[in-house]
């Protein structure tokens, strides 16, 4: 990856860097579902730029919200937060399923893509 | 070297809260020379929701029942689907060779292919790569 300053914002008057990927990446590590989703948030977000992009994340009652309101700043979103009681996972079985990922990575502290273990 | 449909037995596997347990793992495939194992995990812990014997997709879980006389399976068994691990043949080996990751069975044929039948009905959720692995 490689940041490229370019230009500045005469609204925010703050200077706009550029990613650019140096490599191409290995959508393999991916879900298919996975892939979807990502596809879905590019063509929603790619015209967005970062203010707006910022003022989407910290939306009245989402999860930045609802932390900030319970936690304090700079405290850690729960990932919970993001489910609806429409979403077909309870909020316990999404707790258990990240925690049992966790003990996984804990006591097989491998690489979860296969690509990097082969070197 | 370990081959699809084996079970291995983990005596050590730590949890987050610190306490040592039993684990149990089914290997996924034949790897050829430096591809990992592709290997999912067991649960005795009942879902939320209902569920029937064998693939249960919409959960993301394969149960196996206990057998009067079942040898591997003493306890009902949730597959757990929703995620593929991969496991080197180091894992195994070290495993092997501490005692943390030991041989304990395999699944008759039968309950293979539907453990993969299952795999193959919630391919959206499977990463690509493991999906390959595991299906050629």
């Amino acid at each position: 990856m490689k940041l490229i300053q370019s230009t500045l914002d005469e609204d925010t008057e703050s200077i706009k860097v550029k990613f650019v990927t140096c490599q191409k990446p290995d959508m393999s590590v991916f879900t298919p579902r996975q892939l979807k989703i990502i596809d879905e948030i590019l063509f929603t977000y790619k015209e967005v730029t970062p203010s707006l992009m910022s003022s989407i994340s910290h939306v009245i009652d989402e999860p930045w919200d609802m932390t900030v309101r319970k936690k304090g700043l700079k405290q850690q979103i729960d990932f919970n937060l993001a489910l609806k009681p429409t979403d077909p996972v309870t909020p316990k079985e999404a707790e258990l399923k990240m925690r049992e990922r966790r003990e996984m990575i804990h006591n097989f502290p491998f690489e979860l893509s296969s690509n990097a273990q082969q070197g | 070297m370990p081959s699809r449909g084996e079970i291995y037995y983990s005596s050590k596997f730590q949890y987050l809260d610190g306490s040592f347990g039993e684990k149990l793992f089914i290997v996924l495939n034949n790897p050829k020379e430096s591809e990992p194992y592709i290997v999912v995990r067991t649960t005795t812990t009942e879902p939320e929701h209902s569920f029937r014997e064998l693939c249960n997709p919409e959960l993301q879980l394969f149960f196996i029942k206990k057998k009067p006389n079942g040898e591997v399976f003493k306890k009902d068994t949730f597959v757990q689907l929703s995620e593929t691990f991969p496991f080197t043949q180091y894992d195994f080996l070290s495993g092997h060779f501490d005692s943390s990751l030991q041989f304990i069975g395999c699944l008759s044929n039968l309950c293979l292919r539907q453990l993969l039948n299952c795999i193959y009905k919630i391919k959206e959720d499977v990463i690509t790569q493991h999906f390959k692995l595991i299906f050629g």
